[in-house]
């Protein structure tokens, strides 16, 4: 660690914008907001939408608005480093899905597209619209080319998903591999082994076979198929990760799905608060970014809660642990 | 010219002023953190600014031990004294702790100063406590200036 890169300046300014993070008191009020207006009011008053008042209509264009500020900050910080790839690619393989499948369907995905990614938005449209694939960063324009091969013969949408799924963390892995902090690397590894578990609970609960999980499950993680495999044939699916790290949380996997990814958010935003304590290096910034990413998904779980009227408690135990 | 101890003696003034870069990366970080701090709220300029100064006393310390050699030496009172090689020996090793653990510890001392910096950046009422956690780098600093000194001290020419 000791001849890790340092950045006091960005790691300064870093800590100052933590301080417009939420904190759990800002959400619980929001939680038991009597309307979504109040809610709406009080997320305002915590910087979101840059003070304007908040519609219902509006929220989710001042979440991404958030998040995409977020995204700018740090990349402005750490110009030249990649590691925010890390975070970014997942919108861009996104995007592909929605524009693969408007091509296929025919139907308008325009909705669904969204900000943030390492490539523009405008980019990967006018590659869609000239089918000129190429002018994509290649590992994308391969895992396009992957996902209309398999979709050809499949004609199953949700191939498309599987396939563009596994090239993103194949694309996410190798950034992190590259990237030569240490603490990228160990939150890919965390993302992989946390995906991996939150997919295999869900096909356990839909009774699908093991060959679903296998085609899903993605590489980069320290769980290998194996403890998959015994965990999926086990009564108690849990037992399966003894001894791993994840040995206490999959001991929520009896709790319904909704519960264990909450706890899978937190385990991993357990980690992440290690970097509270790191002064110098790059840590605080992908802390920041994850934070930040926690912080919206949260606000949407309350906001899209409260516009259907779901009991306050039931809202609290659906929310994510907060960074700060 | 004949090589005698005048030329040890002032390699042990350099050795100590090098103290400096210590304090000057100590400060330079220091300093990157508290524009950092200072690009998000201008009003902490003063709070961040005396945190940002704490590892410079190094410098100043190793210019102080420069300056006594200096002056044992005759150089800034007019025309070298004749000290023999063991005497010029002596006082370049006087000037080996304040020299070297100048340098570290204004470097350890600037990071734990950028700390306390982004600490009153989020907590402006900490101040006190940033200073105290950064001012306990200097202890060894002043230690190795006070070891120094004594030594010089007490070499007779």
């Amino acid at each position: 660690m000791a001849n890790d890169q340092i950045y006091p300046y960005a790691v300064a300014r870093i800590r100052m914008l933590e301080r417009s993070l939420l904190t759990e008191k800002n959400y619980i009020q929001m939680a038991e907001a009597k309307t979504t207006e109040e809610a709406l009011k009080i997320l305002s008053e915590a910087g979101y939408g840059n003070g304007n008042s908040l519609g219902v209509k509006e929220y989710e264009e001042a979440l991404a608005a958030q998040l995409a500020k977020a995204y700018a900050d740090v990349a402005e910080l750490v110009s030249g480093q990649r590691f925010m790839d890390v975070f970014l690619l997942k919108n861009d393989y996104h995007n592909l899905k929605v524009l693969i499948k408007q091509d296929i369907s025919g139907v308008d995905g325009s909705n669904y597209l969204v900000g943030g990614g390492t490539v523009s938005v405008e980019v990967l449209k006018s590659a869609f619209q000239m089918k000129a694939y190429d002018t994509l960063p290649a590992n994308m324009a391969e895992a396009v080319a992957e996902a209309y091969s398999v979709y050809g013969k499949t004609l199953s949408g949700q191939m498309i998903d599987i396939v563009l799924d596994k090239a993103a963390f194949k694309d996410m892995n190798a950034t992190a591999d590259g990237s030569d902090n240490n603490f990228v690397k160990r939150y890919m590894q965390y993302v992989c082994d946390l995906t991996n578990l939150k997919s295999f609970l869900r096909i356990k609960n839909m009774k699908k076979t093991f060959e679903m999980f296998t085609l899903v499950f993605v590489e980069g993680g320290t769980l290998g198929l194996d403890s998959f495999k015994t965990a999926f044939n086990a009564e108690n699916p849990a037992s399966g990760f003894k001894g791993t790290y994840y040995e206490a949380l999959c001991e929520n996997m009896t709790k319904g799905f909704t519960a264990f990814e909450k706890q899978c958010d937190d385990y991993l935003m357990l980690f992440v608060k290690d970097a509270k304590y790191v002064s110098l290096t790059l840590e605080p910034m992908v802390a920041y970014i994850y934070a930040r990413e926690t912080e919206v998904k949260t606000v949407r779980i309350i906001l899209n809660s409260k516009v259907n009227n779901i009991d306050p408690d039931v809202i609290k135990e659906r929310l994510r642990d907060a960074y700060v | 010219m004949e090589f005698n101890g005048q030329v040890f003696a002032l390699m042990g003034a350099a050795m100590a002023a090098l103290a400096g870069i210590g304090s000057a990366i100590g400060i330079g970080i220091a300093g990157q953190a508290a524009s950092g701090v200072v690009s998000e709220d201008p009003n902490k300029f003063g709070q961040v600014l005396v945190l940002q100064a704490l590892p410079g006393t190094q410098g100043i310390y190793g210019l102080l031990i420069a300056f006594i050699i200096l002056l044992k030496v005759g150089l800034l009172g007019g025309g070298l004294v004749d000290i023999s090689v063991s005497q010029g020996a002596y006082i370049l090793a006087a000037s080996l702790p304040i020299g070297l653990v100048g340098i570290f510890s204004a470097v350890a001392q600037g990071k734990a100063a950028a700390a306390a910096i982004m600490l009153v950046g989020k907590k402006p009422s900490e101040l006190a406590k940033g200073m105290i956690f950064t001012a306990m780098v200097e202890t060894y600093a002043v230690l190795a200036l006070l070891i120094s000194f004594l030594m010089i001290n007490s070499i007779v020419l």
